[in-house]
C-alpha cells in the first residue's frame, strides 16, 4: 500500500474511545482481598441459600490449588488477585428500585450516554434490557410480557432467591466449578449476572439483552449467566459491553452456561467493546471468559456470534458440547485488535452424538501492534457417526507490526466424520483500495467497507440492531491502524 | 516431575559408556556429551503435557530397557548389501548397521575432490588436518543440539553421539549420483538403541540428492534416534528423500533440521511406513531471501502404529516461499499426528507459505489428530493452511462399482490414488519405483480394504 493511503487509513483508525466516563455513584464495596471469609460475607450479603455458599467455597478451594494458565498467545503483567475488591453494589441495597422512576437518575444518565434503551423505550426494537450496572442488576424491563409467556428472565441473584431449584439443578452443569482457573475464580466470587429459563415449547417473544458495564474503580466484575432452553423452545440473547475509560487494568472473568434440550435453539450474540487501553497499551480490561453450551437433546442447536473489538486482552472460547444426536453448534466471530490489544479467542466443538454438525467462521483483524490468535478445537469422539465440521479462519493484517495467528486442533476418532479446516491470511490490497477510491469513496469509507465485507459472514448472523452497532464499533476500533 | 525408569537408566548408561565412545579423549567432545546428558537428566523423556508431544504417548517405548549399540555389535559379515540397497540405482552408498558406519558395505569411491563424506565416529576418533572442517562442523552442530535440545531425544542424541555421516559438498559442485544413506538394523537388534547424528553442508551453488533409508532385517523392537542437520549456502539445492520402513515393532525418532541462505532450495519427501512408534520432525529455517523449501510427506499406518509428523517452517527473511503437503492413510487402530507450524517473522514481507494436511481414515478404530498453525507477524504475506480428515467418498466407490469393479478393487484404487498425489511428485526414478511398491504393498496389507471385499 502506498504512503498516502497508509496515512489516510491511519487517520481514520485513530478515533478516540467515546464511551469513556465514570459515573459518580456511591457504591458499597468490599475491601480488596480474597479468602474464605470474603466469600462467606459475599454469600451472606446476597442472602444466598446454603448450597450456593458451599458451592462457592468448593470452587475457591479448587481455585487455590490451580495455577494461572500460560498457554494463550498473550502477554500481560501478572494479576494480583488480592488487590481486587470482590463486591461492589450500587447504594441502597435494601430498597432496590421497583420501577424505572425509582432508578437513580445518575444511572439513567449513564445509560442515556451509552444510548441504552432503558427508560420509556418500552418496546424499543423488541428488546428487554436487564442492565447490569457493576455487580447488581438495578432495573429489569418487560418482565411482565416475558412472564406471560412463561419465560424467566432475571438477575442471577434474583434467580437464586426465587428459583433456587433451577439454579441448583443447572449451575455448573456445563462449566464445572473447577473447569479452569478463571472459571473457578468466577464460581467462587461471582457477584451477579443473568438467568434465563424458557419453558417447553415457548418461543421467547423478544430478544433478551443485558448491557454490561464496569463502573466502580478497581472492581473486578465476575458475571455468571445461565440460560436454559427446554424442549422445543427458542431464545435469542444479546450481550453488549462498554466501559468507562480509566488507567488501571481491570479483570473480568465471566462464565456463561447454555443448556439446550430437545429441539431447542439458543442464539447468543455478543458485542464486546470494553476499554482496550490507550495507544501505548496502558490500562484496558482483561477479559478472561469461559462460555460453553451443551446440546442435551436431539436436534438442539446452539449458536455463538461474537464481535470482539474491545479489551486489552481477550481470552475466550465459546464452546458447544454436541452431546445429543443431530445437534448443531455454530461459532461466528469477528475479533479485532488495534494498538496493543491482544486477543486469543476461538471455540471448541466436541462432537459426541451422531449426525452432529458444527460450523466455525472466524475473522480476525489485526492493526497497529495488535496480536490476534484463533485457537480452536474440533473433537470427534468415537461414537459420533457422520459428524461434520467446517472451519474457516481468515485473518486480515493492517500494518507490519501486528500479528495474526491460527492454532486449530483437530482430533478425529471416527472414520465417518468429515472435518475440514481452512485458514488464510491477507491484507487490504492496493487493487481493492484503488477500486473503491475510483468509485468516489474516501479512504476511510473504503477501508471500512472492505473490512466490513471481510466480516460480512459473521455480521449477517447478528440481530439487526446489533449488526448496525457492530459495524460502527469496528470503524471506531480500527482508528489508528496503519494501512 | 516423575522421572521414568527408562530415563534414569539411559542417563546412568550414558555416564557409564562415555569413556568408550569415539573421541572421548578429546575434551571438547566429552564436554558436549556430558552437558547433553545433564540436560537430558533435567528434561527427561517427552510427556504428553509438553505441547509439542500433546498427542504422542511414548509409554510403549518406555516398557523396554534400551542398550546403546556398541561398535562391536556391527557385524557386516553375511549381509548381502545388494539385497537391501535401492534397486536399479547407481548411488554413492553409505551403510550403517545398528548405528555404526560400515565401510565394507559402503561405496563412496570416485567422489569429486570437493566433496567430502565420512563417518562421524572416524572424525571424532582420528581428527586429522584433512578433516578439520568436518570436525568443526560436527562439533558445532553437536554443541547446538546439546544446548538447544527441544526435548529429551535431542539431548540423548548429543549425549550418546557416536556415529553418523558428515557430508561436505563444496561450492558449485553437483554430485553426479545421489547419495544413499542406508540405516539397517540387524536381526539381533532387539532393545538396541541406535543413535546416529548426520551433518550435511552444501556449499554455495552445490547441488545433490540425498536418500535416507531405514530398514530392519528382522522384526526387532530397537530404538532409532536419528538426526540430520542441513546447512545450505546461497543457491544450493538439495533434494532429500526419506523412507522409513523399519520393523513394525521398532521405535523411531528422527529429525531433519535445515537452515537455508539466499536463493537456496531444499525439498524433502518424508515417507513413513514402518515402526510401531514413529516421529519425524522437520524444522526449517528460511534465513535467506528468495529461499524456498518444499515438504512433502506420506504416512501409512496399520495395526497399532503411531505416526507423528512434527514440522515447523520459520520464515525469518523476506521473499522466501514454502510449500508443505502431508497426507496420511490410517487403518486398523493406527493413529497419526500432524503438527505444522508456519512462523513469519516481523519484516519477512512477501512470504508465500502454503500448507496442507489430508487424512484418510479407513477403520473405525483409527484416529487422526492434526494441528496446522500459522503465526504471522508481517502483513504483506500470502499464507494459508488447510486440513481435512475423512473417509473414502462413497460416491466415488459407487461409480467404480457401477463400472464393474469389485468393492475391494474400487477401494484399493481410490486409496492408491490418494497416496499417489504425494508419491508421483518424486522425481528421482529409482526412489519413485521403490516408494510406489512399498506404498502399494503397505496399503493392501491393512484390514479394512480386505474386509470390505
Amino acid at each position: 500500500m502506498n504512503q498516502s493511503t497508509a496515512t489516510d487509513i491511519s487517520g481514520f483508525v485513530n478515533r478516540e474511545y467515546k464511551e469513556g466516563f465514570v459515573t459518580d455513584i456511591e457504591s458499597e464495596t468490599f475491601p480488596p482481598g480474597l479468602d474464605e471469609d470474603v466469600i462467606i460475607a459475599l454469600s451472606a450479603k446476597k442472602n444466598e441459600p446454603e448450597f450456593m455458599r458451599d458451592w462457592r467455597l468448593k470452587a475457591y478451594a479448587r481455585w487455590k490449588k490451580m495455577t494461572e494458565p500460560v498457554w494463550a498467545h498473550v502477554n500481560y503483567t501478572p494479576i494480583d488477585y488480592q488487590s481486587i475488591s470482590y463486591y461492589s453494589a450500587p447504594k441502597s441495597d435494601a430498597d432496590r428500585p421497583k420501577s424505572l422512576d425509582e432508578v437513580d437518575p445518575k444511572l439513567l444518565e449513564t445509560y442515556e450516554k451509552l444510548g441504552i434503551p432503558l427508560s420509556e423505550q418500552k418496546m424499543l426494537a423488541g428488546v428487554a434490557v436487564d442492565a447490569v450496572f457493576d455487580s447488581v442488576s438495578v432495573a429489569t424491563t418487560f418482565k411482565k410480557t416475558l412472564a406471560d409467556a412463561g419465560v424467566i428472565f432475571c438477575s442471577f441473584s434474583e434467580a437464586v432467591q426465587e428459583h433456587p431449584e433451577l439454579v441448583q439443578k443447572y449451575l455448573g452443569s456445563v462449566v464445572p466449578s473447577g473447569d479452569n482457573y478463571f472459571a473457578a475464580l468466577n464460581s467462587a466470587v461471582f457477584s451477579d449476572g443473568s438467568f434465563v429459563y424458557v419453558p417447553k415449547g415457548v418461543r421467547c417473544p423478544m430478544e433478551l439483552s443485558t448491557y454490561f458495564r464496569i463502573n466502580a474503580m478497581n472492581t473486578g466484575q465476575f458475571e455468571r449467566t445461565l440460560i436454559v432452553a427446554e424442549e422445543g423452545s427458542y431464545v435469542s440473547y444479546l450481550e453488549g459491553c462498554t466501559a468507562p475509560m480509566r488507567d488501571e487494568n481491570q479483570l473480568h472473568a465471566a462464565v456463561v452456561e447454555l443448556i439446550a434440550f430437545k429441539d431447542a435453539e439458543i442464539k447468543y450474540s455478543t458485542v464486546q467493546n470494553w476499554y482496550p487501553g490507550d495507544e501505548e497499551g496502558r490500562g484496558g480490561i482483561y477479559n478472561f471468559v469461559t462460555k460453553r453450551g451443551a446440546c442435551r437433546g436431539e436436534n438442539a442447536k446452539i449458536s455463538w456470534t461474537q464481535v470482539e473489538t474491545g479489551s486489552a486482552i481477550t481470552w475466550k472460547y465459546p464452546s458447544v458440547m454436541l452431546e445429543a444426536d443431530n445437534s448443531i453448534g455454530e461459532f461466528y466471530s469477528v475479533a479485532l485488535t488495534n494498538n496493543c490489544q491482544q486477543a486469543d479467542t476461538g471455540t471448541k466443538m466436541v462432537h459426541i452424538g451422531q449426525n452432529t454438525s458444527s460450523t466455525i467462521i472466524s475473522k480476525g483483524v489485526s492493526a497497529g501492534r495488535g496480536q490476534n490468535s484463533y485457537r480452536g478445537l474440533v473433537r470427534i469422539l468415537k461414537g459420533a457417526e457422520n459428524a461434520r465440521n467446517y472451519s474457516q479462519c481468515d485473518s486480515l493484517l493492517m500494518g507490519d507490526r501486528c500479528g495474526a495467528h491460527t492454532f486449530p486442533y483437530i482430533e478425529v476418532k471416527n472414520p465417518t466424520a468429515k472435518v475440514e479446516h481452512e485458514a488464510t491470511t491477507s491484507r487490504i490490497s492496493e487493487d481493492q483500495m484503488f477500486y473503491c477510491r475510483q468509485r468516489g469513496l474516501s479512504e476511510e469509507d473504503s477501508v471500512s467497507m472492505i473490512v466490513n465485507g471481510f466480516c460480512k459472514e459473521v455480521f449477517k448472523e447478528l440481530p439487526m440492531e446489533f449488526a448496525v452497532e457492530a459495524q460502527k464499533l469496528l470503524g471506531i476500533s480500527l482508528e489508528g491502524a496503519v494501512g | 516431575m516423575k522421572v521414568s525408569p527408562l530415563a534414569n537408566y539411559l542417563t546412568e548408561q550414558g555416564n557409564r559408556v562415555a569413556h568408550a565412545l569415539p573421541g572421548s579423549s578429546i575434551d571438547s567432545v566429552a564436554q558436549i556429551r556430558k552437558n547433553a546428558l545433564a540436560r537430558f537428566a533435567l528434561t527427561g523423556l517427552p510427556r504428553m503435557t509438553d505441547e509439542q508431544w500433546r498427542y504422542t504417548n511414548i509409554r510403549s517405548l518406555e516398557k523396554h530397557q534400551f542398550e546403546l549399540s556398541q561398535s562391536s555389535d556391527c557385524k557386516p559379515d553375511g549381509v548381502n548389501i545388494s539385497e537391501w540397497r535401492l534397486p536399479k540405482a547407481d548411488t554413492y552408498l553409505a551403510v550403517f548397521l545398528d548405528g555404526w558406519f560400515c565401510s565394507e558395505l559402503s561405496n563412496l569411491e570416485n567422489l569429486p575432490d570437493t566433496a567430502n563424506i565420512c563417518s562421524l565416529a572416524e572424525i571424532l576418533e582420528f581428527p586429522t588436518n584433512a578433516n578439520t572442517q568436518s570436525f568443526e562442523l560436527a562439533l558445532q552442530e553437536l554443541r547446538s543440539m546439546s544446548a538447544n535440545a527441544e526435548h529429551g531425544f535431542t539431548a540423548l542424541g548429543a549425549g550418546f553421539a557416536a556415529d553418523g555421516l558428515v557430508v561436505q559438498v563444496g561450492s558449485d559442485v553437483t554430485l553426479d549420483k545421489p547419495l544413499e544413506v542406508l540405516f539397517l538394523s540387524q536381526r539381533d537388534a532387539d532393545t538396541r538403541f541406535c543413535n546416529v547424528n548426520n551433518f550435511v553442508y552444501a556449499g554455495k551453488g552445490a547441488n545433490f540428492q540425498l536418500i535416507e533409508r531405514y530398514l530392519s532385517l528382522g522384526d526387532t523392537n530397537h530404538l532409532t534416534n536419528s538426526s540430520f542437520t542441513f546447512n545450505l549456502e546461497a543457491d544450493a539445492q538439495v533434494d532429500h528423500y526419506r523412507i522409513q520402513n523399519e520393523s513394525e515393532c521398532a521405535f523411531h525418532i528422527g529429525s531433519a533440521k535445515t537452515r537455508q541462505k539466499d536463493s537456496s532450495r531444499y525439498r524433502i519427501f518424508s515417507i513413513s511406513l514402518g515402526a510401531l512408534l514413529n516421529r519425524h520432525e522437520v524444522i526449517q529455517s528460511l534465513d535467506g531471501e528468495n529461499s524456498h523449501c518444499e515438504l512433502k510427506g506420506l504416512y501409512i499406518g496399520r495395526g497399532n502404529q503411531h505416526i507423528d509428523n512434527y514440522t515447523t517452517i520459520a520464515h525469518e527473511c523476506a521473499d522466501a516461499t514454502s510449500d508443505e503437503f502431508y497426507k496420511g492413510v490410517l487403518d486398523d487402530r493406527a493413529r497419526s499426528v500432524f503438527h505444522g507450524r508456519i512462523k513469519v517473522a516481523p519484516g519477512a514481507q512477501h512470504t508465500d507459505a502454503q500448507q496442507q494436511n489430508r487424512n484418510l481414515l479407513l477403520s473405525r478404530n483409527a484416529e487422526a489428530d492434526t494441528k496446522p498453525q500459522l503465526e504471522i507477524y508481517a502483513d504483506d504475506v500470502k499464507c494459508s493452511h488447510g486440513a481435512t480428515i475423512g473417509q473414502l467418498d462413497e460416491n466415488a466407490v459407487f461409480y467404480l462399482r457401477s463400472r464393474g469393479l469389485t468393492e475391494e478393487q474400487a477401494r484399493t484404487m481410490l486409496t492408491d490414488a490418494f497416496a499417489a498425489e504425494i508419491v508421483n511428485d518424486i522425481e528421482l526414478e529409482p526412489v519413485l519405483t521403490e516408494v510406489s511398491n512399498l506404498v502399494q504393498k503397505k496399503l493392501s496389507s491393512g484390514n479394512s480394504i480386505k474386509e470390505a471385499a
